[in-house]
């Protein structure tokens, strides 16, 4: 293996390199790297301009000095500067990052490269150093590892919330499936042998014991659809939805047909104004909604009023309004809020029977589709329920 | 003698199976319901066993009204067992409970349910419930034939008369 040449410019050009010589020419083109000679000893025989700026100190304030006034006092103090030229020599170069000093005493984080310098009969001259300023380098790559830790104890936090969630979703899942299950076996034994009793004993029962059977078996009904209501509207928040173009005149016909029950005086009740055009939508979700709307409608009218129930569609900005207008007893404005929260009644059981859930089936409902619903009403002059849906794109 | 067919109802609930029995009556379904209450007795009565040995008193049921939620062994665990029985694997299985979860009802068929039935809180619908299945199992259905081996060709027409009164309600007293 030959020794590499001698890179040691002439006695007389020891400065920094201004000179005219090649070397000097070389060193001045290469900042943002300071780059220096070494004589064996490690003290500075000449550098580069930019070393000059790197490290803060003149020229004349550094040549001639030993390289070590560059580290750190704890680094000196445990021999590096030495330690670094005495591996440079031993292995033919020397690569290193860790922190060196300006001549303020700030600190910078460089990357150093020595490697040993010989003359033509192998005898051992001094080393070349080669200092990369990297602390903004360092600086980026700690910001960089601070995000990617950011990320990670993000990414964990998410992992844990989707976790917490999907537990909380199976509690739920767990919940509802005891209350179909346990809480119904109970209300099956009130409501059967409360039936039982008035079939078999009602003959010897006195009229208020029958009206006492009748008021268990009343309410054992109503437990029942309040169970069932509670089910549908918990189903509603955790069931998965596909969203679809849903024609929404076929549907509104359809739910039409089926809160009537075929009845063609009650159909002819409720006038469906075409076009409706059609939704994006979960179908069977929307039946559920529609449903609701369209038995409220038909429910809470004044006794003795014949219901009029008008169903027309409004297009806006890339959605469609739904409206059911209906000319029944109508909602004060401080009730408008919250008729759409579960278990809320403006009314007693008689004459208008119900859970309170049905609104707010409504509600959950289309907003998991991606819509919004509210209520136009003034007491005494009927209700304009809407429900808004994104527009399916024509001709899907 | 009184040839009626027996029908097994599996269900741990006594009010439940009063409220069934009485619908059958109700119905005026002309069967008898055996009923055990759990899934050890349903699996005991199935295979002949114990107090279930004289098939000539506890024939083969034409079918089987299984609850899924029951002590000891799980609706499920009955049906999967009876679908490994070479003799009675054909026997028809009808699910009758109050679990709606599609979950529950993919699980039963998957494991050999020939029906899922919901129970109703209205004893009105647990008539129409009945006379449909008496209707429908009875009477539409033709039913598989069973392996019955030896021990089993007592069949039907040997109940004992004492047991098969019109009310259909004989409990499970071996």
């Amino acid at each position: 293996m030959s020794a590499p040449p001698d890179l040691r410019p002439p006695q007389a050009a020891r400065s920094h390199g201004t000179s005219d010589d090649p070397f000097g020419r070389v060193v001045q083109c290469v900042s943002p790297y300071a780059i220096y000679l070494l004589d064996a000893g490690g003290c500075v025989i000449s550098w580069n301009s930019c070393a000059e700026r790197m490290e803060g100190y003149q020229a004349s304030e550094i040549l001639d000095r030993h390289f070590s006034v560059f580290y750190p006092p704890e680094e000196v103090e445990r021999g590096a500067p030495v330690a670094n030229l005495e591996a440079a020599r031993v292995a033919g170069h020397y690569e290193d990052e860790s922190w060196r000093l300006r001549k303020d005493g700030s600190r910078f984080w460089a990357s150093v490269a020595i490697t040993p310098l010989y003359d033509r009969q192998g005898q051992h001259t001094g080393f070349t150093k080669v200092t990369r300023d990297l602390t903004e380098c360092r600086k980026r790559l700690e910001r960089m590892q601070l995000h990617t830790l950011q990320v990670e104890t993000r990414s964990a936090e998410l992992e844990r919330l989707t976790f917490e969630l999907q537990e909380a979703n199976s509690a739920m899942e767990a919940f509802t499936h005891s209350v179909s299950h346990d809480l119904r076996a109970p209300l099956r034994a009130m409501w059967g042998f409360a039936e039982a009793l008035q079939e078999d004993y009602g003959e010897k029962l006195d009229e208020p014991g029958r009206r006492y059977t009748r008021a268990v078996m009343d309410a054992a009904r109503r437990m029942d659809e309040l169970i069932e209501d509670l089910l549908a509207y918990s189903r509603l928040s955790r069931v998965e939805m596909e969203l679809a173009p849903v024609d929404l005149e076929a549907t509104v016909r359809e739910v039409v047909h089926e809160v009537c029950t075929g009845d063609t005086r009650c159909m002819k009740s409720i006038t469906v104004t075409a076009p409706l055009p059609s939704v994006i939508a979960h179908r069977l979700t929307l039946v559920q909604v529609l449903t609701n709307l369209l038995s409220n409608a038909l429910k809470f009218v004044a006794p003795g009023t014949r219901p009029q129930v008008r169903v027309f569609a409004e297009g806006r900005d890339r959605s469609i309004r739904l409206w059911v207008e209906d000319n029944g007893l109508g909602i004060a404005p401080e009730h408008q809020k919250r008729i759409f929260l579960p278990f809320e009644r403006l009314h007693g059981p008689e004459p208008y029977p119900g859970t309170g859930i049905g609104l707010a089936i409504v509600r959950k409902g289309v907003e998991r589709m991606g819509g919004t619903a509210g209520v136009d009403s003034e007491p005494g002059r009927g209700s304009r329920f809407w429900i808004e849906l994104p527009a399916a794109c024509e001709g899907k | 003698m009184n040839t009626a067919p027996i029908i097994l109802l599996v269900e741990d609930n006594d009010g439940d199976a009063f409220l069934v029995q009485r619908a059958f009556l109700k119905a005026q379904v002309p069967h008898l319901l055996q009923v055990v209450k759990d899934g050890e007795q349903a699996v005991a009565y199935l295979s002949g066993a114990g107090p279930y040995a004289d098939r000539s008193r506890f024939p083969l049921p034409v079918f089987v009204l299984l609850d899924l939620k029951l002590p000891r062994k799980s609706g499920f665990e009955v049906l999967e067992w009876v679908r490994q029985q070479p003799a009675i694997r054909r026997v028809p299985v009808i699910v009758l409970t109050s679990s709606n979860h599609s979950e529950d009802v993919n699980r039963a068929y998957d494991s050999g349910a020939n029906s899922y039935l919901v129970k109703a809180a209205d004893p009105a619908a647990v008539v129409e419930l009945t006379r449909a299945i008496d209707q429908y199992w009875m009477n539409l259905n033709r039913g598989p034939e069973l392996d019955r081996g030896p021990r089993f060709n007592q069949g039907f027409s040997r109940i004992n008369t004492d047991q098969t009164q019109p009310v259909t309600t004989r409990e499970d007293d071996p």
